[in-house]
């Protein structure tokens, strides 16, 4: 079966597209000390420069080169994007795992505790969290991001051992005599692997949009951070003036990173539900 | 991701070439060249409603409590005080007061009130009514003592009574010669109020009248109080006795838009016929735009870095030194202020008597180097830099300043960490001396020297918890220099003292002056009447509308 | 019936659980709200009286108590510390712009989404499915704070409109929601004036909801137009569009439904971030730029939780509307 998948995966242009977007965004972040031309925290001769073989997108209206703060900004979003996914699974997949497979009281406090959690839109209850951790730092931008995405993964993680859970070969493994933690992370957990893949790479995409908001109102890393929500925050002020040309490169550079995730997503999710077109 | 990177570049070629002409505009854009103010007409168009944009609304319309200048800006059409400035040479007119005189030790000033005044309530404008302005700030027993008096307890400390000689003469005493006193008295904090408004409603169970002054305020001003509808308008009716004679305007409408954008946006529209405080950024555009006059003013005002004299290594006055040459000003000028601001050598204006004109100061890190070196530092050291989030007049935007700063600092060796301090939290937090470095600056009240360097700069004003001089510097030499300017009566004596002790506080460097902002408005092509204050407020009493 | 019942009858605590988080969220805010207030001139009677006024010295679940209680019984949300006026006041102005904004992003959402979606479904692969296709997935992809402010620059310099920002002024009407009440009372002047402002925040904020509004719709149909009952239909003679339009978008409906109700929620997150760049004085702007940025608590809890009862309630309406769409669910 899972052969069956990786052939269908491979030859998806969706899946090989996004996970070319999404290699080289890595890629950027990984390498970007070696890529960036110059320091992203030290200002440079001039201020708000257009695009010159010096300063290949300009500088910014603090005097910082663009494309370094770009690149070193790939790391900062995508890594607060990755460490929120993680911190989401770290803790919403074993809860999941937990709530499906005992059910009972257990199940029904989760549930609740999902549903409340829920009730908020989700960048809304970002800024609550971010406001209670007192903002200011990239880490306040994970935990908001991470813990609003909990009760996505705790509900598809249940529905998934839900589903399992009747299967035959789970039957078949209890009549066995196994005991319940084996069954549940040898034959309940890979089983569901694919649909939680899934999630979570789509969800890496929201988590970097989610991110970007939450410094773009000023509640992530400090101004002179590389962080493609900070070097959107005072676009406004700058609509009207000639540095409008700034909005372009962290915003081009979010959408395009998501829409890799979004593609990818896309494609696995195809591979491993063959019957959706 | 390189596709993208090349169509981006691509865009970015073509934005970039078209802007730069602009740019190449922006650049030869002189503010100095824009006039104060437009003068009134000859004959001017009668009627209608001026529409005023500013960026919050106010908090209270009790004269003597408010602080924010979104509240004064239209206290200051409500009331009226007894001396005013006019305001093309800052000279003391009289107003509610025809004339006075001061006794020979300067301690006791006589007021002679002008004949046949009313508060918008019909009630006559006496000397009673002036007493009891003046006590109910002072005296926290009256009845009409309702919150707290910060400018009476700045500026009107050395008064000791106040007396109602008859119906037209008002008398003060002062318990030592006070040479501001004249000049504060033309504060919008010292205005007359309707002492039969405040007792309107009686008195409540704790002695104090019931009144609601702050929301329905009575006075004797051009205008009078109409309606307030929170965060969105507050409407003033023309006063049709007013001893000036009754403004132009019919009605003027007060209206808080947040956002510097909105507000442009607005006026070229045509929903504001003037506006205050407009971003740095759109100044030069608007310069050009026929539809709108923009007027300009050096300002009273100043922003500075305040170092914390409590806080080693800042106790060294090497030490300040050093970072005081490691300052790039015209950096911070062009990168923070568009260009809209002249370098500040020392915390008392240019504009003000008693300002001592000095050579711009150019930065030397070598120098700044070699002082740390000296002091034992020479490794420099790491502190941290505190600024607030408000967008304020002498300071539009801190951050940028608080960025350029630090960039300064760390290439003499010093590493200082920027925090950001929410704005309501930041003037508590640094009057407490909470900070090492801070971003601050001060706009006048009055216009006099004292209330920026005596306010500022003076150790009676370095009490931990209440101090506006938050670098709390207690020089003793400037302290004597500057408490002498006060009680000295000679103008040209007070100068010669105001300058040395600017010498002074020069070489003890508690500060970095860093820049004074021009004062902008910006009106509707055909507005007429209309003056920027260096100090006070918005005064509208002689606007008229376009024809 | 007993299952809406049921569903009602939940949402009550549900709300209550939702005040308590935020509550305990925007409390933990580090600080102290008396200290930060205070400056020079107060002496620490009038900090001890301020705390004393807001309440600030009692326990958590007490406070908590005394705010519910307020709310529920006398719409009483606190007074905001910066400048001690109710902010009940404020959130119910806001909330009408907030409102009428989403409700026009949503039906702008909807509209298109669903025309499009329903016309790729109806050409799958063609050269419109594939462009629909590639511009759905942009739409998700796309920071919305990002978006608004190019479409301001598209729409004031490239297209060289005059752009007033914020909503207009409305003199004569009753209430807050200028634009449908403008419509109602036949002003036409004033509702036109009052959908120029609003249009291209509505545009800016439906961007992500039409995007996946277009998925979902395609989706659907396409799922639908598989099934027997529209191949037989199709077998019989019937034509194409008669098939799509009567009978598979019909059946479409209940999924499309569903999405639609959630996409509220994505729209009030929108909100949050966009009317701050159009100075639309709704919810949004209302907590980031008096609340958040000022640390004024209040305000913060009063906002979040305006706005997290609304995204309760109406997906409350959207499960009854459910029962009464799908029959089948009424029983569950």
């Amino acid at each position: 079966m899972k052969g069956r998948r990786l052939r269908v995966l491979l030859r998806s242009k969706t899946a090989a597209a996004g996970a070319a977007v999404v290699a080289l965004v890595v890629l950027a972040a990984a390498f970007a000390d070696v890529i960036a031309t110059h320091d992203p925290e030290t200002r440079q001769a001039e201020f708000r420069a257009p695009p010159s073989a010096a300063h290949w997108l300009g500088t910014d209206e603090n005097g910082f080169d663009v494309f370094s703060r770009l690149v070193h900004g790939a790391r900062a979003s995508l890594g607060a994007a990755l460490a929120a996914v993680a911190f989401a699974l770290l803790a919403g997949v074993p809860l999941g795992l937990c709530a499906g497979w005992y059910g009972g009281w257990l199940d029904s406090v989760l549930m609740r505790f999902v549903d409340v959690l829920l009730a908020f839109p989700s960048v809304l209850l970002a800024v609550a969290i971010a406001v209670g951790l007192g903002g200011g730092s990239l880490l306040t931008v994970i935990l908001a991001v991470g813990v609003v995405m909990v009760p996505v993964f705790l509900r598809q993680v249940r529905a998934a051992v839900l589903q399992v859970k009747t299967q035959e070969y789970v039957a078949a493994a209890r009549a066995l005599g196994a005991r319940d933690r084996r069954i549940l992370f040898r034959t309940v957990l890979p089983n569901c692997a694919g649909p939680i893949l899934v999630l979570a790479t789509l969800s890496t995409g929201v988590a970097i949009l989610d991110a970007a908001g939450l410094s773009f109102l000023g509640l992530g890393p400090p101004a002179t951070s590389p962080e493609w929500g900070v070097m959107l925050t005072k676009g406004v002020r700058y609509l009207k003036q000639k540095e409008q040309w700034l909005l372009l490169p962290p915003g081009l550079a979010i959408a395009v990173t998501v829409l890799g995730f979004n593609l990818l997503g896309d494609g696995l999710r195809d591979a491993f539900d063959p019957r959706r077109r | 991701m390189r596709r993208c990177l090349a169509l981006a570049l691509a865009l970015l070629a073509g934005c970039g070439g078209e802007k730069e002409e602009g740019g190449g505009e922006e650049a030869a854009f002189d503010p100095s060249t824009l006039p104060y103010g437009v003068p009134p007409a000859p004959d001017p168009v009668r009627g209608g409603t001026f529409v005023w944009g500013r960026p919050s609304d106010a908090s209270s319309l009790d004269p003597a409590t408010v602080t924010d200048g979104e509240s004064v800006m239209v206290t200051v059409n409500l009331f009226d005080t007894l001396v005013a400035y006019e305001p093309e040479e800052m000279r003391l007119v009289p107003s509610l007061a025809t004339s006075w005189e001061a006794s020979a030790d300067h301690l006791v000033w006589t007021f002679r009130l002008r004949e046949g005044v009313t508060f918008h309530d019909g009630t006559p404008c006496d000397a009673a009514a002036v007493v009891f302005s003046f006590l109910r700030q002072k005296d926290p027993a009256h009845p009409a003592h309702v919150g707290s008096f910060p400018y009476y307890e700045d500026n009107f400390k050395a008064l000791a009574t106040v007396e109602a000689v008859d119906a037209r003469t008002v008398r003060f005493t002062l318990s030592r010669p006070y040479a501001p006193f004249l000049g504060n008295l033309a504060l919008f904090s010292a205005a007359v109020v309707s002492p039969a408004a405040w007792a309107s409603e009686g008195l409540d169970a704790k002695g104090k009248y019931r009144y609601d002054f702050a929301q329905r305020p009575v006075g004797t001003g051009p205008f009078v109080f109409s309606a307030w509808h929170r965060a969105e308008r507050i409407v003033l009716a023309a006063n049709e006795k007013h001893f000036l004679g009754r403004p132009p305007v019919d009605r003027l409408v007060f209206r808080p838009l947040k956002s510097p954008q909105a507000r442009l946006q607005e006026l070229e529209a045509g929903g504001l016929h003037g506006l205050f405080n407009p971003d740095l950024v759109d100044v030069p555009a608007a310069a050009r735009d026929r539809r709108l006059t923009v007027l300009s003013r050096p300002g009273l005002n100043v922003g500075y870095l305040a170092m914390n004299c409590d806080k080693p290594p800042f106790d060294r006055a090497a030490v300040r030194r050093a970072v005081a040459l490691a300052i790039d000003k015209s950096r911070i000028l062009r990168a923070a202020y568009n260009g809209m601001a002249q370098p500040a050598e020392t915390l008392c204006p240019e504009g003000l008597p008693g300002h001592l004109p000095l050579p711009p100061s150019r930065p030397d890190p070598e120098r700044a180097r070699a002082l740390l070196e000296e002091a034992g530092l020479a490794d420099g050291f790491s502190t941290e830099l505190w600024y607030g989030t408000a967008t304020r007049p002498y300071m539009p935007d801190p951050e940028a300043v608080a960025i350029q700063v630090q960039q300064d600092l760390r290439a003499v060796g010093v590493e200082a960490r920027l925090k950001k301090v929410e704005w309501s939290a930041y003037i508590p937090a640094t009057q407490r001396g909470d900070h090492a470095m801070c971003l601050l600056g001060w706009m006048a009240d009055c216009f006099d020297a004292d209330n920026f360097l005596y306010v500022l700069l003076d150790k009676d004003n370095a009490r931990p918890g209440s101090a506006n001089n938050v670098s709390f510097y207690r020089g003793e030499r400037f302290h004597e220099l500057v408490v002498q300017a006060q009680g000295e009566t000679d103008p040209a004596r007070r100068v010669e003292l105001y300058q040395e002790a600017q010498r002074v506080a020069r070489e003890d460097a508690p500060v970095v002056p860093l820049a004074q902002v021009r004062d902008f408005r910006i009106l509707r092509a055909g507005v007429r009447g209309f003056t920027i204050y260096p100090v006070g407020g918005e005064y509208f009493r002689g606007v008229s509308l376009p024809p | 019936m007993t299952c809406a019942l049921r569903r009602v009858l939940l949402t009550v605590p549900l709300l209550l659980a939702v005040s308590l988080v935020v509550f305990a969220l925007v409390d933990a805010l580090p600080g102290d709200p008396a200290v930060r207030r205070f400056d020079v001139h107060a002496n620490p009677e009038a900090v001890k009286a301020w705390r004393r006024e807001h309440g600030l010295d009692d326990p958590f679940l007490v406070r908590w108590g005394r705010y519910v209680t307020g709310v529920v019984t006398r719409f009483d949300f606190g007074k905001s510390y910066a400048r001690n006026l109710p902010v009940g006041e404020d959130l119910a102005r806001k909330f009408q712009a907030t409102f009428e904004l989403t409700v026009c992003a949503l039906l702008l959402a909807t509209a298109v989404g669903v025309a499009v979606g329903v016309l790729s479904a109806a050409f799958p692969r063609s050269p419109l499915d594939v462009a629909g296709n590639l511009l759905a997935l942009g739409g998700i992809s796309l920071p919305v704070f990002w978006l608004g402010m190019l479409l301001w620059i598209l729409c004031t310099e490239v297209l060289g409109l005059a752009y007033r920002s914020g909503r207009a002024e409305a003199p004569g009407l009753a209430t807050g929601l200028y634009l449908f009440e403008s419509l109602a009372r036949l002003k036409l002047d004033l509702f036109f004036e009052q959908l120029g402002r609003i249009l291209l925040p509505a545009l800016a904020l439906s961007t992500i909801p039409m995007a996946v509004i277009t998925r979902m719709t395609r989706a659907a149909v396409l799922d639908e137009i598989g099934k027997d009952y529209a191949v037989t239909a199709r077998a019989k003679g019937l034509g194409r569009a008669r098939v799509l339009l009567r009978h598979v978008l019909r059946n479409a409906l209940l999924p499309i439904t569903t999405i639609t109700g959630l996409q509220f929620g994505q729209l009030l997150s929108g909100a949050v971030l966009t009317e701050t760049i159009f100075s639309w004085p709704g919810l949004g702007s209302y907590v980031v730029e008096e609340g958040v940025l000022a640390s004024d608590t209040p305000v913060i809890v009063g906002g979040i939780l305006l706005v997290a009862t609304t995204f309760v309630l109406v997906n409350l309406a959207v499960d009854l509307l459910y029962t009464v769409v799908d029959p089948r669910l009424r029983r569950a």
